[in-house]
């Protein structure tokens, strides 16, 4: 057998059995691999099968499949919804606060996050978790997943919904077809389900949720821009403190509203895809409606702000309350905060636009925000749990809050942090100076646990397990140390401000006193005084969120504030005064409250409540409870296996690019419900006479379980050859087997250890180098990276502003019966400036080739952008070892390189209004970069340098509210050493 | 009974029933919790619908149940092999063990993957067979070490294992600040070494074992070194040096957190490590001498310390499992709430 250049190639056979040999050693790998993960087991009804990893969450699983049940009936009756597929629900302990997400193409899959919901500011109900994140999640699988005749005829056609895949940009359009209502904003999908949860349960829910009411009460008193709902989007959801979380609030508000004024009727009929409905969202708004969105999105404005106004009125029916602020601008979302007398300084978590969440230094006669320390995985709205130590003048906190936490301190003296304790999954932090014991909360398997650390802090014992349901938080001690008190919440929701004796807790009495029943309010950071007489709060009793006293003497409750928009987590000062934060449309302000307690103060009215007076039909929506469904519904249970369960899930017809030719062919996917196991098929033909017949066939392969990946081609086509000088397609064939394995997991630090081998067979162009010819066209390939990765980024960003990565990469080339070898390395650094989302950004990379300098096995080769006309690769391409703008694809060639990336990221810049619902711009942000690089460092005569200059703009739009593409354009000038230029444009259109 | 006789009975009725009404009224006014009414003033209540009361009986949820997890270990070749071995069918007869196998923590630790590994192991069935042992494996704390899979590791340890049906070091093992330092590799390694086992049976020792201070130099990499050191074994191994351990002053020195700085101290190490300070340490009069309350003052002396305390240890990087994987791929084509 020879080459294309006529050279023997002797090695050819034993290599392939040598590969067949490494493929079998690869394949036994992966099958023992196997064995290494945590075993999944089901339990499964005839709706549902829910996947669990760990046997210590079973006992919810019984109980979680009737929730299922018992919303998927009222969902069959309200919305004559049947579930085209079983629905798959992992049941997991990923995060130390229950969460849920759903998802329907292209299976219908549930994610229960188990343990108890985060109640803060009441931003969510504290009733029954499981029957709650049920009831939502439910409503987004019927409304992704109810079709219409013309969407069972889709999903008939393609044998299932569609993946949307990048690699095959063409499943949109089919995607969209078999399943149009998924395709909708993500503020239709979480206001409906939000406004529904809210009356499955028998009105504990978002819809007639406090926070809810003043965060609207707060943009019309503080004449806070209201967005529209392409702002809302675009903006809304990025820049503002409470990010994602204005989906639900704005959508539960538009749908309580559009039942409010215009009746439920019209309301379902806009979300319930049926047979005569429209496919896209908001046609179907405008025929139920007979305006358009914007029109009636404006009516709602104008509503709320009425409503508002009117309920502003009642509050200033009696003497209102002027906080006065402390010279601090809105803190976006804060932590529990304290105050040190000796400095009048007050020491919190906060989380505002433009920077990372942090330990902050408030001091309160200047004004200066000082920069503690980034507080790393922050929780929306409370920032993190933080405990102050007054005596050692230092602060514990929790980091990694979305995750399961970590118990860290921070000396103020020395400036200096340090992580105490990995994964103590503990919050709720209080510090008891009498014995310098740290007390807080644990979930852990779906229970609450008031735990204990004493010092040196390196033991989290648990004191007292509440069972299944209920919750203890916003814990305190008293300044003597002797009690612990906090709000106690049932599995009905209702809430109790409770007292314990600490030292009976020690003795194992966990009996405690009731101070006061807040009934469905909750009794939010009551903290002691520092006399100890008092214990100061708030509760939305009155429909606002107002600051209430406790007198433990005399066991009376009262109230000192008639707030506007809501008054948060008290703080009292030695000298009597009251610090507390007030709400504003931008976050919170720490500010000044008097202290006198107050007769009068009105209640006001709720959105929500309105609707539920004037609409009696939402009474009976109200669920019968879980325990009403048959335990018997549940007809199978076992071990889950991914492989057994992958099952084919769509095929479609495609197009791809082979060289300059186009081909036609088949797609078919497959996966598991949990996406474990899956993977892919494409066969094509290229009609075209221009290539001979042997490379008109086209296929690729894709599998993969759990962390390990197969690929295979033969003569590989590729959509984006379709378009501009950027080429995948290859002749020949490969096979190749990855294993990806976590080394370091703990967000968002990670460190990846990646290896691959693979095997080439006919190719006439390197795989990694389109325009670089391969001298021999079989050989094998291994390569292992390590790589590393701790980004960050504030509220507003785009992408990551700051941080490092590094990757060490090492590649092997065996071709010929010569060995290549190649070692490179990369070293990224990012720094946020004190200009809102912007950052700067170094980016060196090193690398050496090892064989003969004129084999292209032993070079590298630079240059371009690298983004195609049409692309699904990374936006900044730039930013790449193997980049270099300025000069086309491939052009330098080197056995070793250094290369140094100067970045600065402007701030990107938001458009509210942009636009339509099917198509609009999200942002827009120039990047300017400059880079320098040597080449063949070790061959003097070889040695040359490049320089480059360059710009590149992108435009982030949305296409049928969901698609993400950006739009990109540049140009770069680059120089080597002999004075020669040359520039580059770019123009791209990344999709997905 | 006469009619007067018989009203007299009613009013006393009557009036003791009214009595106790005011009386209960009373209690209950003073003692039950106020309700949201009694808050002071004309402050108003949101109406908003609640009807959201759920009974318990409604969810009856029982952690620690697993029946499928249990039912699919019982199904498993693993389990079938070991059903088969004798020793595993004469430890289910025996009779501790079966009330051992009512436990509700026993059978969740059976869940457990690890533990069901470590059953197969026979030396540990001959343990399993031991009623202090299986009075031990009835403790909660001690069971959620025995899930720890380097735990299990030592479990099979003979000499380690003999050690376990010593009721002094069952008694320790019952401290749940042992069983944090227990799970610790390092000091696993150590507990196989036999010298160190001897050590451990001196309930003196023991005592000193349960400080968690003490506890914290354990966990200290060298000062385990120092312990795998055979010449400091030796020591330790010294009546001596053991009378010097029981030596309450010395304990106390031991349990100081600053001389346990010291100790965990690389140069003093050394020191210790070196067998003429070994000697002198075996050496009753310096043993005396260290028993002395204004030694142990030098010793325990931050500055004298300080002289010698110039290392910092940390810790390493732990390895993540497959459930990042797991979670990661979750993630993806989800509305996340």
């Amino acid at each position: 057998m020879r080459d294309r250049s006529g050279r023997k190639l002797p090695l050819i056979r034993k290599k392939s059995s040598a590969l067949l040999r490494f493929a079998a050693f690869v394949i036994l790998g992966w099958a023992n691999a196997q064995a290494a993960h945590p075993k999944l087991y089901f339990q499964e009804t005839e709706h549902v099968r829910v996947v669990y990893y760990d046997p210590a969450h079973e006992y919810l699983v019984p109980y979680l499949i009737r929730c299922f049940e018992n919303a998927l009936k009222f969902d069959n009756k309200l919305f004559h919804f049947t579930p085209s597929q079983k629905v798959t629900i992992l049941l997991e302990d990923f995060g130390d606060y229950g969460h849920g997400g759903a998802g329907t193409v292209p299976m219908n899959f549930i994610s229960v996050g188990l343990e108890p919901l985060n109640y803060v500011f009441e931003t969510l109900p504290n009733n029954e978790r499981l029957s709650e994140i049920m009831n939502h999640e439910m409503i987004h699988i019927v409304m992704g997943d109810n079709a219409s005749n013309s969407d069972r005829r889709a999903r008939k056609v393609f044998f299932g919904k569609i993946d949307p895949t990048a690699d095959d940009p063409i499943s949109m359009f089919y995607s969209s077809m078999a399943s149009p209502r998924h395709y909708s904003p993500r503020w239709y999908h979480e206001g409906i389900a939000a406004f529904m949860e809210t009356w499955l349960s028998g009105g504990l829910g978002r819809a007639l949720g406090g926070y809810d009411e003043m965060v609207f009460r707060a943009k019309v008193r503080d004449k806070s821009y209201i967005y529209s709902y392409l702002g809302l989007e675009s903006e809304g959801t990025a820049i503002d403190f409470q990010v994602g979380a204005n989906s639900y609030l704005y959508g539960t508000r538009f749908m309580t509203f559009l039942a409010d004024r215009y009746g439920l009727d019209k309301l379902l009929q806009w979300v319930t895809r049926t047979d005569s409905s429209r496919r896209y969202f908001a046609s179907q708004f405008e025929r139920v409606y007979g305006k358009p969105l914007k029109e009636i999105w404006d009516q709602w404005i104008t509503a709320e702000n009425e409503w508002q106004n009117a309920n502003l009125a009642r509050i200033r029916q009696y003497p209102v309350t002027h906080p006065r602020h402390l010279p601090f601008e809105s803190l976006g979302s804060i932590s529990r905060t304290y105050y040190d007398p000796s400095s009048k300084t007050i020491y919190a978590a906060v989380h505002y636009i433009g920077h990372m969440a942090h330990l902050a230094a408030l001091h309160t006669d200047t004004g200066d925000i000082e920069h503690l320390k980034d507080v790393g995985g922050a929780g929306v709205y409370y920032v993190t749990s933080v405990a102050f130590d007054p005596t050692h003048h230092r602060i514990f906190y929790s980091s990694d809050n979305k995750n399961w936490r970590d118990l860290n301190v921070y000396d103020l003296d020395t400036h200096s942090g340090r992580r105490l304790l990995k994964d103590t999954r503990t919050g709720d932090l209080v510090y008891n100076s009498a014995d310098q014991s740290l007390w807080g909360m644990r979930h852990h398997d779906g229970l609450s646990s008031l735990v204990r650390l004493e010092a040196p802090y390196s033991t989290v014992k648990p004191v007292f397990t509440f069972p299944y349901g209920a919750d203890f938080f916003d814990l305190d001690i008293s300044p003597d140390g002797k009690d612990l008190t906090g709000a106690i919440s049932n599995i009905s929701g209702e809430q109790k401000l409770v007292r314990f004796q600490i030292d009976n807790l020690l003795k194992g009495d966990s009996s405690f006193e009731v101070l006061y029943d807040f009934v469905y309010n909750s009794p939010e950071n009551f903290v002691y005084s520092p006399d100890g007489r008092y214990l100061y709060g708030n509760s939305y009793q009155t429909g606002v969120s107002n600051i209430f006293r406790y007198d433990l003497e005399t066991k009376k409750m009262e109230v000192l504030s008639n707030a506007e928009t809501g008054l948060f987590r008290p703080l009292p000062l030695p000298d009597g005064t009251l610090i507390a934060l007030e709400y504003t449309a931008k976050g919170f302000v720490p500010a000044f409250v008097p202290v006198v307690p107050l007769n009068d103060v009105s209640a006001i009215n709720y959105f929500g409540q309105d609707l539920f007076d004037k609409t009696p039909e939402l009474k009976t929506w109200k669920l019968p409870q879980p325990s009403t469904i048959n335990q018997k519904v549940i007809t199978s249970t076992g071990r889950y296996s991914p492989l057994r369960a992958a099952r084919p899930i769509s095929i479609y017809p495609i197009v791809q690019g082979y060289k300059n030719t186009a081909a036609v062919g088949l797609r078919l996917d497959w996966m598991d419900g949990l996406r474990l196991g899956g993977g892919d098929v494409t066969a094509s033909y290229s009609p075209s006479t221009v290539q001979p017949l042997s490379e008109r066939f086209h296929f690729g392969f894709t599998g993969h379980l759990w962390n390990w990946k197969v690929t295979s081609y033969y003569n590989n086509a590729d959509f984006y050859d379709l378009f501009g000088p950027t080429k995948i397609s290859r002749k020949g064939e490969a096979l190749k087997f990855e294993n990806t394995r976590n080394l370091l997991y703990d967000t968002p630090r990670s460190l990846d250890l990646n290896w691959s081998v693979a095997g080439y067979a006919g190719l006439e162009a390197l795989p990694d180098y389109q325009n670089i010819a391969t001298p021999i066209s079989r050989f094998v390939t291994a390569k292992v990276g390590l790589k590393y990765s701790n980004f960050d980024k504030s509220l507003g960003a785009i992408e990551d502003e700051k941080g490092t990565m590094w990757q060490l990469v090492s590649d092997f080339s065996y071709a010929g019966g010569n060995g290549f070898p190649q070692v490179y390395a990369t070293f990224d650094r990012g720094i946020l400036l004190p200009i809102h989302n912007s950052s700067i950004w170094f980016r060196g990379s090193a690398g050496k080739a090892f064989g003969d300098p004129t084999n292209p096995f032993a070079n590298f080769f630079f240059g371009g952008f690298g983004n195609n006309w049409v692309d699904h690769g990374t936006i900044s391409r730039y930013r790449d070892y193997y980049s270099f703008p300025g000069v086309k694809i491939d052009q330098i060639g080197a056995t070793s390189f250094a290369k140094l990336l100067g970045e600065w990221d402007l701030p990107p810049v938001r458009f509210r209004r942009v636009g339509s619902t099917v198509l609009y711009v999200n942002w827009a942000r120039l990047a300017l970069f400059s880079s320098g690089m040597a080449t063949n460092l070790g061959r003097r005569n070889a040695r040359q340098g490049f320089g480059n200059l360059g710009a590149q703009i992108d435009f982030r739009t949305v296409f049928f509210t969901y698609f993400n593409s950006t739009f990109s354009t540049g140009y770069a000038l680059a120089r080597d050493n002999l004075g020669k230029v040359s520039g580059e444009y770019l123009v791209s259109l990344k999709i997905l | 009974m006469s009619v007067q006789g018989r009203k007299l009975r009613y009013a006393v009725l009557i009036g003791a029933v009214v009595l106790a009404g005011v009386g209960i009224w009373l209690v209950s006014k003073s003692s039950a919790p106020p309700s949201t009414e009694k808050i002071q003033g004309a402050i108003g209540q949101r109406k908003v619908e609640r009807d959201t009361k759920v009974a318990e009986a409604d969810v009856a949820v029982t952690p620690g149940t697993a029946p499928v997890a249990v039912q699919e270990f019982l199904k498993s070749k693993e389990f079938k092999k070991v059903a088969g071995d004798q020793a595993f069918q004469g430890l289910l007869s025996n009779e501790s063990f079966q009330s051992l196998l009512k436990n509700e923590s026993f059978q969740g630790l059976l869940r457990n993957e690890s533990f069901q590994g470590l059953l197969k192991n026979e030396s540990f069935h001959s343990l399993l067979k031991n009623e202090s042992f299986q009075g031990l494996m009835k403790n909660e704390s001690f069971q959620g070490l025995l899930k720890n899979d380097s735990f299990q590791g030592l479990l099979k340890n003979e000499s380690f294992q003999g050690l376990l049906k010593n009721q002094s070091f069952q008694g320790l093992l019952k401290n749940e600040s042992f069983q944090g330092l227990l799970r610790n590799e390092s000091f696993q390694g150590l507990l196989k070494n036999e010298s160190f086992q001897g050590l451990l049976k001196n309930e003196s020792f023991q005592g000193l074992m349960k400080n968690e201070s003490f506890q914290g130099l354990l966990n200290n990499q060298s000062f385990q070194g120092l312990l795998k050191n055979e010449s400091f074994q030796g020591l330790l191994k010294n009546e001596s040096f053991q009378g010097l351990l029981k030596n309450e002053s010395f304990q106390s020195l031991m349990g100081n957190q600053s001389f346990q700085g010291l100790l965990g101290n690389q140069s003093f190490q050394g020191l210790l490590s070196n067998q003429s300070f070994q000697g002198l340490m075996g050496n009753q009069s310096f043993q005396g001498l260290m028993g002395n309350q204004s030694f142990q003052g030098l010793m325990g002396n931050q500055s004298f310390q300080g002289l010698l305390n110039n290392q910092s240890f940390q810790g390493l990087l732990g390895v993540q499992n497959g459930l990042s994987y797991m979670r990661a791929e979750m993630q993806t084509g989800l509305n996340k709430d």
